[in-house]
């Protein structure tokens, strides 16, 4: 209980203390100045003159942001600057030296046994243990998606587990993504932090979890603090779960580490890459 | 009386439209119509398909005859500037057409394997989005073993009048983006002579697997 209660606190601290200021525009500053003519005329239109035109001033500041945060991008494009970041990466050397001993890991250890475990138990089997595991962590993703004021997300994660537990016979079938069309969420603290504002920092592959950094490493104690499961289970069944997850996911992706690995130039590059990209986008839905 | 008269002169209306709309659209501007993004995407798309359901073909002639699709929907020259990025102006022409044409030929040889793993995957065409010459188009792709649908996104570039492929995302992941990360990373620690050798014998080995 005093662990869970610190935790909470120190999030609230932490969201607190990241909760971009939003301020209101300044007089006489001209928030439209760089967008497109046409694009000024339609703002700048009388309401309900075009179907297409924003209704409240609220939707019109929020469309022309909106547009101007793309133009600028545009135009840092055409002068061929760079626009998207790259992951901070100040242990490269530690972490080329990990990626080394991650990728022997999955062709020596991980993959054989994935192998194995596929023929042992059938594709639709390996597709429940997954559906389980994964509503078994429903708290997490429900703590998160309310942390980030995503109540349409939270929502559709608190359905999901009410039909998949019931209906899905204990969530090994997926009948809400089946049969009513909500998918699964992938929300974590990583994520939440993101939102917040807090950036990647440095990049870690850790040996068997594999690519994350400082924010979604911090996200990952973050979460599993949060989990309900982590205080009802013993460590190592906590553990155990999370070897068997992995697994499972393995032997259903077999393939897609030795796609990533093949296309690339420089495939400790390509994997850190892929990671902050992927992370990005997550952040942003 | 009057009702009979009327519908036959409805329909001879009609099928003068018709007749006329026929006419002027079909052969003379088929050729030069400008497909939208989506239509393109999708065109080429099941080009591809065809031939690998066609069991006509051995492998071979398949990953060629994919090949070649490939070679016409991206516009290499797009691919190569943005992969180079800032170190492209300080290029020199000739070396510019050698990066683009190495560059093409390691992508290729990279992918020519992996349209052979198609497995019945269902690709639906989610939207399409137009703004000043360029365009995205997003796919949904998904299959029994995936939790939830992959989203792809195709970004194109208008081509005196043909939408071009200049990337591709996969789940937000921008392969541009990350050939330029692996590339400048090259960069900084070699020369550009060095990235075009090892472009060349990355393919090779491609090749003779």
């Amino acid at each position: 209980m005093k662990r869970l209660a610190i935790v909470l606190v120190a999030s609230i601290v932490i969201i607190a203390g990241t909760v971009p200021s939003f301020s209101a525009p300044k007089e006489g500053e001209d928030l439209f100045s760089s967008l497109r003519p046409e694009r000024y005329a339609l703002l700048s239109q009388p309401e309900g003159v075009c179907t297409k035109n924003p209704k409240t001033d609220m939707q019109r500041l929020r469309l022309a942001q909106r547009w101007e945060k793309e133009e600028k991008a545009k135009q840092a494009q055409k002068k061929g600057k760079k626009i998207e970041g790259t992951m901070p990466d100040p242990f490269k050397p530690i972490n080329r030296g990990l990626f080394a001993v991650n990728d022997r890991f999955y062709f020596w250890g991980l993959k054989p046994v994935a192998q194995v475990y596929k023929i042992i138990l059938p594709e639709r089997a390996r597709l429940c243990v997954r559906n389980a595991i994964s509503n078994l962590h429903t708290p997490i993703r429900f703590v998160d998606s309310v942390l980030q004021l995503k109540m349409r997300k939270a929502g559709i994660v608190l359905s999901r587990f009410v039909v998949n537990s019931t209906i899905g016979v204990a969530g090994l079938f997926d009948p809400a993504a089946t049969f009513m069309r909500l998918e699964k969420q992938d929300e974590d603290a990583g994520q939440t932090l993101g939102v917040y504002g807090l950036k990647e920092v440095a990049y870690i592959d850790w040996p068997v979890i594999g690519p994350s950094c400082a924010r979604d490493s911090l996200g990952l104690v973050a979460d599993t603090l949060i989990d309900p499961l982590y205080y009802l289970l013993n460590g190592w069944l906590y553990a155990g779960l999370y070897a068997l997850d992995k697994l499972n996911e393995t032997s259903l992706t077999l393939g897609t580490y030795e796609d990533l690995k093949a296309s690339a130039i420089d495939p400790y590059i390509s994997v850190r890459n892929a990671y902050y990209q992927y992370r990005r986008k997550l952040i942003q839905e | 009386m009057r009702k009979p008269q009327k519908r036959t002169l409805l329909r001879s209306v009609t099928l003068a439209v018709l007749a006329f709309s026929l006419a002027t659209v079909h052969p003379a501007s088929a050729q030069n119509r400008h497909l939208t993004p989506m239509e393109q995407v999708k065109k080429e798309i099941n080009q591809a398909l065809e031939i690998l359901k066609n069991p006509k073909l051995k492998p071979q002639e398949r990953t060629k005859e994919i090949l070649n699709i490939v070679d016409d929907a991206v516009e290499w020259h797009e691919v190569s500037k943005r992969v180079l990025s800032v170190r492209w102006r300080n290029r020199t022409p000739q070396e510019r057409a050698e990066f683009t044409k190495v560059f093409k030929e390691f992508v290729k040889a990279n992918y020519a394997s992996k349209f052979e793993k198609y497995s019945g995957e269902k690709i639906s065409y989610d939207k399409e989005e137009i703004d000043d010459g360029y365009a995205r188009v997003i796919l949904r792709i998904s299959s029994k073993t995936m939790q939830k649908p992959i989203t792809m996104e195709c970004r194109l570039i208008d081509e005196n009048g043909k939408w071009m492929i200049y990337d591709i995302l996969i789940e937000g992941v921008s392969m541009v983006n990350n050939y330029r990360i692996q590339i400048n990373d090259i960069l900084v620690n070699s020369s550009f002579k060095d990235l075009i050798e090892k472009l060349k014998s990355k393919q090779r080995k491609k090749g003779a697997a």
